[in-house]
């Protein structure tokens, strides 16, 4: 027996990502016993919708899925009165009309899609780089002909070719939602602790003894954990673009520290030796001029760019450069770690692959490479050898 | 019992009070209503502020109980401090440590607190010991026939991990006192129907949206609001209300359409029409025009998509600077 035209629906959502398991297709049964989503196929996809969609996913996606899926059982077309079907779809004699509309749909929605492909065919250069990346990363792209340039503010530094395009990044489908974001950024204690060891402190009980003629308290040694503050680097403009609203959801999730040292900097392809404070990167500062701020205890400096991996390019220049931004930085920083957006398949051969195997540890943007981003942050490396 | 969302066609009055405003579901809501009903599956409501996200459970009460809704309406309004377990019950450890002190002197006290279980609990509870939160009450109350209807509102104002504390009562209609070691487990039939509202301000976790059913509240389309208008204000003269229906719809887009963060509301709209109305039965006017004249040259200029549009009472509608400017720019 084919298998059922709700249950392919179930699995292809399933296959793209909806977090959906065998009670929810059995809610879908019991609802449908219920007598509920029998009336026509707007009323089926509805109760769909109701149980089974939630929100943050594509609802694009989801009704695509169900179409298709109608359009497939029209094609199998199961026996009339067979029993095990639970559907009304293929029990009405509208079965037809239906699978006709369902086509017209889905051809609809193609149709959409290959205008999408031939428009982004002439995209620069760079966009072109950005927007494959997007094929990894989900980036979901939308018309926008109303968006005036004039009511955009400056601070958003929308790319103007995008402008151009009509095409804005709504960054709705990220590799990381912004609750793992927020729940990752619980494992790094936001301040630097001084923890005590079983080890005995040798000096300071002795001195302790010397001052009191006895054996009061031992006095045991401390570890510092965590880290005082965080520091995030961010690589803007060029092949970052389609990675700006991702790298903005970890900068707005990151603790933040008050204080004159800054949260953030910003920087072009690599960390030094100028970084800057604002995305126009008119305001800059020297490495060297920030080492007084940490001189009494270091950063975590977590630095986020593609690394030259998005564009898959090997750049030896740029490894070397990265190598003295980073010893300048050990001077201001405890840990440096490497976030990279760009999926770590697609590092191989790339300046990345050098920077991640040469110089620190390198973490995908990811809930795991998150994970070990921050464990790295709080100095506990985990690297595969 | 089935929701038909027609109980709030007109506002409800007790002692000449007004109570509650009528309340206009659309057809997809009351589906999504009905079948968190028959599922017994908590219903998830998203959309714009002011959508009438949270009204909807004031509306369900009162067309299930009538005028006793208040007593099967419980409504629980998280804050950003809020934690889950006070939803449930709170123990009152400092009450409990006096009561310590006093069963020194008193016999019929000392046998009061050995007892056990239920009985414990009952005695906790009329010593105000235990107090009971929210959603035991609306899971003690709630009955087959007669359920009750608990609010969540703004479950997204809490600490990302609140809705993963409560899965378990929800997933079980049964809650546990630990203190004094009591389940309690109700019938799936009995279960309350159990409506959430988010902002969406921070994400719910998965395991918590698998639990629900979701809906979102589109903003009504212009049939609607006019209903709402007409529900809320069946005096004023309708000429007022459909161009007043008109120039908001108008407003709304072109707020959208220059970027503004803040959409207005339905809400926003009963109360700019609700002054509008009560200048224009008083006579007053605005820069020396009668109201309905005020308001059709608002649509005129709209229509016309002129920099400047005259507003009446612009201050109902337009919240932040970046509105004002692009409406008002002489305001600068």
């Amino acid at each position: 027996m084919p298998p059922l035209p709700l249950y392919r629906f179930f699995q292809a959502l399933r296959k793209a990502n909806f977090a959906l398991g065998v009670s929810d297709y059995s809610l879908l049964l019991e609802a449908l016993n219920g007598g509920f989503g029998l009336q026509s196929e707007a009323d089926l996809l509805r109760l769909c919708r109701t149980l089974w969609f939630k929100p943050g996913q594509s609802w694009e996606l989801f009704q695509e899925q169900f179409y298709q899926a109608l359009v497939e059982a029209k094609q199998l077309s199961l026996p009339e009165d067979d029993p095990a079907t639970l559907e009304p779809i293929d029990q009405t004699k509208q079965a037809a009309k239906l699978a006709d509309d369902a086509i017209e749909a889905v051809e609809e929605a193609l149709d959409d899609q290959s205008t999408f492909e031939s428009e982004t065919a002439n995209t620069a250069t760079e966009e072109e780089s950005a927007l494959e990346a997007g094929k990894f990363v989900h980036l979901s792209i939308a018309s926008s002909a109303e968006l005036a340039g004039e009511n955009l503010q400056s601070k958003e530094q929308i790319h103007t070719q995008l402008q151009a395009q009509s095409f804005i990044f709504q960054g709705r489908y990220q590799p990381i939602s912004k609750r793992q974001l927020t729940q990752s950024w619980r494992y790094l204690p936001d301040r630097s602790e001084d923890r005590p060891t079983k080890e005995i402190d040798i000096n300071a009980t002795v001195e302790n003894i010397a001052k009191t003629g006895r054996l009061e308290n031992l006095a045991y040694q401390t570890q510092k954990e965590g880290i005082a503050r965080l520091l995030l680097l961010i690589d803007y403009e060029g092949s970052m673009v389609a990675f700006h609203e991702l790298a903005q959801q970890i900068a707005a999730s990151a603790p933040k520290t008050e204080g004159k040292a800054p949260n953030v900097l910003y920087f072009h392809d690599v960390p030094g030796p100028q970084l800057f404070q604002d995305l126009d990167q008119t305001k800059a500062y020297q490495i060297q001029s920030l080492a007084p701020l940490y001189r009494h205890r270091k950063a975590g400096i977590l630095i986020i760019s593609d690394a030259g991996a998005a564009r898959g390019r090997y750049d030896r220049q740029r490894i070397i450069q990265t190598e003295k931004a980073l010893l300048q930085l050990r001077a201001i920083g405890q840990h440096i770690v490497w976030l990279n957006p760009v999926p770590n398949k697609r590092w191989a051969g790339t300046s990345a692959q050098y920077i991640n195997k040469l110089l620190l540890p390198m973490y995908e943007v990811s809930e795991s490479g998150m994970q070990q981003a921050i464990n790295a942050l709080r100095g506990k490396i985990n690297r595969k050898p | 019992m089935k929701y038909e969302g027609k109980a709030l066609q007109k506002p409800f009055y007790r002692n000449g009070v007004k109570e509650i405003d009528p309340y206009f579901p659309d057809s997809d809501l009351i589906e999504a209503v009905n079948l968190a009903r028959y599922l017994k599956r908590p219903l998830l409501l998203m959309g714009e502020p002011g959508c009438g996200k949270t009204r909807l459970a004031e509306a369900v009460a009162f067309e299930f109980h009538g005028e006793e809704y208040d007593q099967y309406l419980v409504p629980w309004y998280v804050k950003s401090t809020t934690k889950a377990k006070e939803g449930i019950y709170t123990f009152d450890a400092i009450a409990r440590l006096r009561l310590t002190e006093l069963e020194k002197d008193s016999e019929v006290l000392r046998q009061q607190l050995q007892l056990k279980g239920k009985d414990l609990e009952n005695f906790y509870l009329e010593n105000n010991i235990i107090r009971k939160g929210p959603l035991s009450k609306a899971f003690d109350l709630s009955t087959a026939e007669k359920p009750t209807v608990l609010l969540i509102d703004e479950v997204d104002k809490a600490d990302i991990d609140f809705p993963n504390d409560l899965l378990l009562e929800l997933d079980k209609n049964a809650y546990y006192i630990t203190e004094t070691q009591t389940p309690t487990e109700r019938r799936k039939a009995d279960s309350p129907l159990i409506i959430i509202t988010s902002n969406n301000e921070k994400e719910l976790p998965p395991a918590f949206l698998r639990r629900c059913l979701f809906h979102y509240i589109k903003f009504p389309q212009e049939p609607q609001l006019r209903q709402i208008l007409d529900g809320l204000f069946d005096q004023a003269p309708n000429s007022l209300k459909e161009d007043s229906i008109k120039a908001f719809i108008m407003l709304r887009e072109r707020l959208i359409q220059g970027l503004s963060q803040k959409k207005l509301s339905t809400s926003e709209l009963i109360d700019w029409f609700d002054a509008l109305q009560h200048q224009h039965q008083n006579n007053l006017t605005i820069d020396g025009q009668p109201i309905d004249k005020a308001v059709e040259a608002t649509i005129t200029e709209l229509t016309n998509r002129s920099p400047q549009v005259p507003l009446p009472l612009y201050q109902i509608l337009l919240k932040n600077w970046e509105a004002v400017l692009s409406i008002l720019p002489d305001k600068k």
